[in-house]
């Protein structure tokens, strides 16, 4: 199962990681309980995930990644995704990964009143980036995307009460 | 005497520190460390200049007597009575903040329990990104990273929880403080101590939740920035004395883990019966700063899930987040 990719088709040559090194991470879980890992050197970073899902390799900053690795959406057939035909078809599903509040609580667009939104509609995210904090008895949640792409839309206004798994943002594919 | 092993300081202070109240021979301490009895009266001397009271009484040995007021692993870390907090303590002189320290730590994977505490903050922070200032080497600044075994949804319990346990902390202190919903300390309508949790979590499961407690412990009144005088105080200053911070610091975690043993044997319940007996909010007049302008009520009760029940005029709120002040009471008594 454990089929690799390199960022570019190329396989590492300069800076952290070697294809050996990658290989004996692999061989290493081989027979664990450990399902994903995250494993960074010299400014890049390789992440695993087993079972199921193919053995990704993402380069961090630079380019995005190749194939965005399905998150937490359903998995459609791999064609679907970018540049299909028109998204306006079916009005009741818009396209992209809907990002929802995980518990009843504050929304907040920005970390304090006087900064600016951590996103705007337009802003592209990658995965992991903040979008937002939800706010519960002063217990302050980051809302991270869970997927990367350009923000669609904003459902909820700044500062206004949000319900348990009510819609925040929706990322589009950018 | 020529070089000394690197650390053998500290090993000198750990054998003092376990045998508590009790004299340590030299020679045992010698024995036991591989050192020579002069190396080990050369980290004694060296351990009083940093000001650790060591008693040396012939025939009898080695006795700590007295630790300096810092907060580092020495000096917690011997004072510590719990299972899982604070058994790995990352102390620091200065940091930006001991919750943007705790949550780098626990993204690396820091286990359950471990804490972070430093001597003084430059970019502490309060609500909302609020500056939470405090002048070094006097108060107490401590995070610590959990892993709960709870749905993302019941996160917000953990603040209450906290609430609870840093008022037990001031009380054995010997101060009365109280909870300001959800859970800052006052006492006699001060401020003492404050705590800004963070989560990091998925719909369905936490990974990881920083508790950040601040305590004004030692600041006297001349350490607070004037504006903050009517509504601030310190432990140091409510009791006329100084504490000793690790002890705090400890008594502090201790109450911690009992509070979330609780927590997580019996659920919210037992927390909400002992939040509402450290209330200084229930039955009093508060006031809500919500979108739609200013609301005041009365603060009637915590519901199952901790948020506060305000009764108004137009009938029963649900207060989950938010400021909630304390409408001033008129009452020319003082008191």
């Amino acid at each position: 199962m454990a089929s690799k990719k390199t960022e570019g088709g190329k396989e590492q040559a300069s800076g952290g990681f070697t294809l050996a090194d990658v290989t004996k991470l692999v061989d290493s879980l081989e027979g664990t309980e450990v399902r994903s890992i995250v494993w960074t050197r010299a400014g890049e970073k390789v992440v695993i995930r087993r079972g199921p899902a193919p053995v990704n390799m993402l380069a961090p900053v630079a380019a995005p990644a190749p194939v965005a690795a399905p998150v937490a959406a359903p998995v459609s057939p791999p064609a679907a995704a970018p540049g299909a035909a028109k998204a306006a078809e079916k009005p009741a599903e818009k396209p992209g990964h809907v990002v929802t509040s995980p518990f009843v609580g504050t929304f907040y667009r920005a970390p304090s009143p006087d900064s600016l939104p951590f996103v705007d509609v337009g802003s592209i995210v990658k995965k992991g980036q903040v979008l937002c904090i939800v706010e519960a008895m002063k217990l302050m949640n980051e809302i991270e995307a869970e997927a990367e792409g350009k923000i669609a839309e904003i459902h909820v206004l700044n500062a206004t009460p949000v319900e348990f798994g009510e819609k925040l943002f929706r990322i589009e594919p950018a | 005497m020529g070089e000394l092993p690197p650390g053998s300081e500290e090993l000198v202070l750990a054998f003092l520190a376990e045998a508590a109240d009790d004299f340590v021979s030299g020679e045992a301490i010698s024995g036991k460390l591989g050192l020579s009895r002069a190396a080990v009266w050369k980290h004694v001397e060296a351990l009083r200049r940093q000001g650790y009271g060591i008693e040396a009484v012939p025939a009898r040995g080695y006795r700590l007597a007295s630790i300096p007021d810092r907060l580092g692993a020495l000096e917690i870390g011997p004072l510590l009575n719990t299972h899982d907090l604070g058994q790995v303590l990352h102390c620091a002189e200065e940091l930006p903040s001991t919750n943007d320290r705790a949550r780098e730590l626990a993204e690396e994977g820091a286990l359950h329990g471990e804490v972070v505490v430093a001597e003084s903050q430059t970019a502490g922070r309060g609500r909302r990104g609020r500056a939470w200032s405090s002048p070094p080497g006097k108060n107490l600044h401590l995070s610590a990273i959990l892993r709960p075994d709870l749905p993302p949804q019941r996160a917000p319990e953990l603040t209450l929880v906290a609430s609870v346990a840093a008022c037990e902390a001031c009380r054995k202190a010997g101060v009365e403080a109280g909870i300001k919903w959800p859970n800052d300390l006052l006492v006699r309508g001060r401020k003492v101590a404050g705590i800004l949790t963070e989560l990091s979590a998925e719909l369905d499961q936490i990974h990881w939740v920083v508790v950040g407690i601040g305590v004004n412990l030692n600041a006297g009144p001349d350490d607070l920035p004037p504006e903050l005088r009517d509504v601030a105080t310190s432990i140091a200053v409510e009791r006329g004395q100084p504490v000793p911070r690790a002890l705090f610091a400890a008594a502090l975690l201790a109450e911690m883990e009992h509070w979330l043993d609780r927590h997580a044997a019996e659920g919210f319940e037992p927390i909400r019966e002992a939040w509402r007996e450290r209330s200084v909010t229930l039955g009093r007049e508060v006031r809500m700063d919500g979108e739609a302008g200013e609301t005041t009520g009365i603060a009637e009760d915590i519901d199952a899930s901790g948020a506060l029940l305000v009764r108004t005029r137009a009938g029963i709120v649900r207060v989950v987040s938010g400021d909630v002040r304390l409408v001033a009471r008129v009452d020319p008594a003082g008191g």
